[in-house]
């Protein structure tokens, strides 16, 4: 099994991916995404032109909305759960009542404000993401101000993930073969211990991969062949730079 | 692949659901707190596990990190169709020591915010703080703590892991009440009560797993688990001991406060939605002779109750559609 699925549209070019590098893309993402995840409560015509813009890179990136959709469906539950519990919870002067259950003003437009931040920095996201291949999307993440033992933890992470989970499916087929009806105090006890036996496997597959890695020559730092691609970060600083513009804009809205 | 998972994409379960706070919900002013503190733990922690494992710590980090990810996808069935999946943090700090194990939880925390929009960008540092740092740090103090009282055979392993893993869900929690409330998105009381009492309940799956993964962990190969340095006796020292103490205490006492204040918002669910009657009669029959202050109580608990399960019954529904819409294959 694989990741294939995540890549599905990674290989397209678009006016996105020749003006911008994976790691540049990053950068451009979290821009966005913080642009909307921290715009202060009122300032709506900020979010519009943060949602205009946000649909505009979607176009250039020539995403199919529908494959937008689906990532950012998959998310929805996330933040869509929560913020209905807020016109429930909050209180305030009432809006609606639906018999007893009372919305309250305040709750709902919380709600509705949250849900608009959420969608525009899972949406930005998600272009980022699904335009890059994951292989580019770790490598990328270099450049971000993280320990070098989380970024490596990432990239291997992502190698021996499938391998543990081929493993994993082939635990799981013994296990029904011979637990079929099983009481359900034995069957967590399979699979406690399965996941003991994981784990004991990763340790070991780790030992004998730093012996490989030191036979190879490794110092302590994951070595790549592929030359990172070099791209002008002028788009880049341009397209950071007008995000932050529209937060700053949103601030300036919210206090008046 | 009924029921175990192995599919490798992740679907959502309840516990990540509840754990992880989105983009949207955290203010400017918490999440850079929130990003401060998570930096901060995590260059202490790199420092820390280099110390410790010098050049074998990528591959090992790295191995592991991979195994949390394959584990997430192993379903426990919990009732009537839901289930719990492992969150790790506890897991791993006893696999492979408290700070080892949050560099592992913070690359999985990255990884399901970048590739799986499950948690926001904007409450990355939150999430790190929330998830790795009460799972791992936490979650080791707590257990470190109990095996030094309780000793080391594998059963007694397995319940100071469940204990540990128990705290740490509960505080995961209560940590991501604190930054809602503090972000002005509900009355501070009212988000750290929801989200603790969520959390109380996904602890127990989480307890319930890592103290089986442990128990079989340390009666497969014990010479694996982490060790101290410097002991072969686990004998915390007395720091360790006092902390985490103190982390107990602290938690018990937020309980407490949660308890006693019963949530305004609950019971003014519980009244708006006619349970304040129906539950104060229903409990005045048998306990006549404390219907002085019974019924307030019992119609807080049933709303607390069935709001967990509409909410619980909501998510799985909602998570449960999604996937199959998504079709992650299943064998």
């Amino acid at each position: 099994m694989g990741f294939a699925h995540l890549d599905r549209y990674a290989d397209r070019d678009s006016w996105l991916t020749s003006h911008t590098s994976p790691s540049q893309r990053i950068w451009i993402a979290l821009a966005a995404a913080f642009a909307a995840g921290l715009m202060p409560a009122g300032a709506w015509r900020a979010l519009a032109v943060l949602g205009i813009v946000i649909a505009l890179g979607v176009w250039s990136a020539r995403l199919p909305v529908s494959a937008l959709a689906r990532r950012v469906g998959q998310a929805v539950p996330f933040f869509l759960l929560p913020a209905l519990a807020l016109p429930i919870s909050v209180p305030g002067p009432t809006a609606f009542e639906f018999g007893r259950l009372t919305l309250s003003e305040p709750g709902l437009m919380r709600a509705a404000e949250i849900v608009a931040r959420a969608t525009l920095a899972v949406s930005a996201v998600a272009v980022v993401v699904s335009i890059t291949r994951s292989t580019d999307l770790l490598r990328g993440l270099d450049g971000l101000p993280l320990p070098r033992l989380v970024k490596s933890s990432l990239s291997l992470g992502y190698r021996y993930v499938y391998l543990l989970n081929d493993e994993l499916d082939r635990t799981a087929r013994a296990i029904r073969s011979r637990m079929g009806d099983a009481s359900r105090l034995r069957l967590w006890r399979a699979r406690a211990s399965t996941l003991a036996h994981l784990f004991l496997r990763a340790h070991d597959r780790g030992t004998r991969i730093h012996a490989a890695m030191l036979s190879r020559g490794y110092h302590d730092r994951l070595p790549t062949l592929q030359p990172a691609a070099t791209v002008s970060p002028v788009w880049t600083l341009a397209i950071a730079g007008l995000f932050a513009v529209i937060w700053l804009g949103g601030l300036m809205e919210a206090m008046v | 692949m009924e029921g175990f998972g192995g599919g490798g994409g992740r679907r959502g379960y309840l516990d990540t659901v509840m754990a992880h706070i989105p983009d949207g919900f955290l203010s400017a002013s918490v999440s850079a707190g929130t990003f401060a503190a998570a930096g901060a733990f995590t260059a202490v922690a790199a420092r820390q596990a280099k110390a410790r494992l010098d050049d074998r710590a990528a591959p090992t980090l790295g191995l592991a990190t991979a195994a949390v990810f394959a584990a997430q996808a192993v379903n426990f069935p919990v009732a009537a169709g839901t289930s719990g999946h492992l969150l790790g943090g506890t897991l791993v700090a006893v696999a492979f020591g408290p700070w080892a194990g949050f560099l592992i939880m913070t690359a999985v925390v990255i990884a399901q915010a970048l590739i799986f929009a499950d948690g926001g960008l904007t409450a990355l540092g939150a999430n790190v703080f929330n998830i790795a740092g009460a799972g791992a740090l936490l979650g080791y103090a707590v257990y470190r703590l109990l095996t030094g009282l309780a000793g080391e055979g594998p059963l007694r392993r397995g319940l100071a892991a469940a204990v540990a893993a128990y705290l740490a869900a509960l505080l995961t929690g209560v940590a991501a009440g604190l930054e809602l409330g503090l972000s002005g998105i509900a009355p501070t009381r009212l988000s750290v009560g929801a989200m603790a009492s969520v959390h109380a309940v996904v602890g127990l799956a989480e307890a319930a797993i890592t103290g089986l993964a442990v128990w079989s962990l340390t009666r497969k190969r014990p010479d694996l688990l982490f060790r101290p340095r410097g002991s072969t006796v686990a004998q915390p020292p007395p720091a360790v001991v006092l902390a985490s103490l103190g982390v107990v205490a602290a938690l018990t006492g937020v309980l407490a406060i949660i308890a006693s204040t019963a949530p305004d918002g609950l019971e003014r669910l519980a009244i708006d939605l006619g349970f304040a009657d129906a539950a104060s009669s229903w409990a005045a029959a048998p306990l006549a002779g404390y219907r002085a202050w019974i019924p307030g109580a019992v119609s807080t608990v049933v709303a607390v109750v069935l709001g967990m399960a509409l909410l619980f019954a909501g998510t799985a529904a909602t998570v449960r559609a999604v996937a199959r819409v998504r079709g992650p294959k299943e064998g």
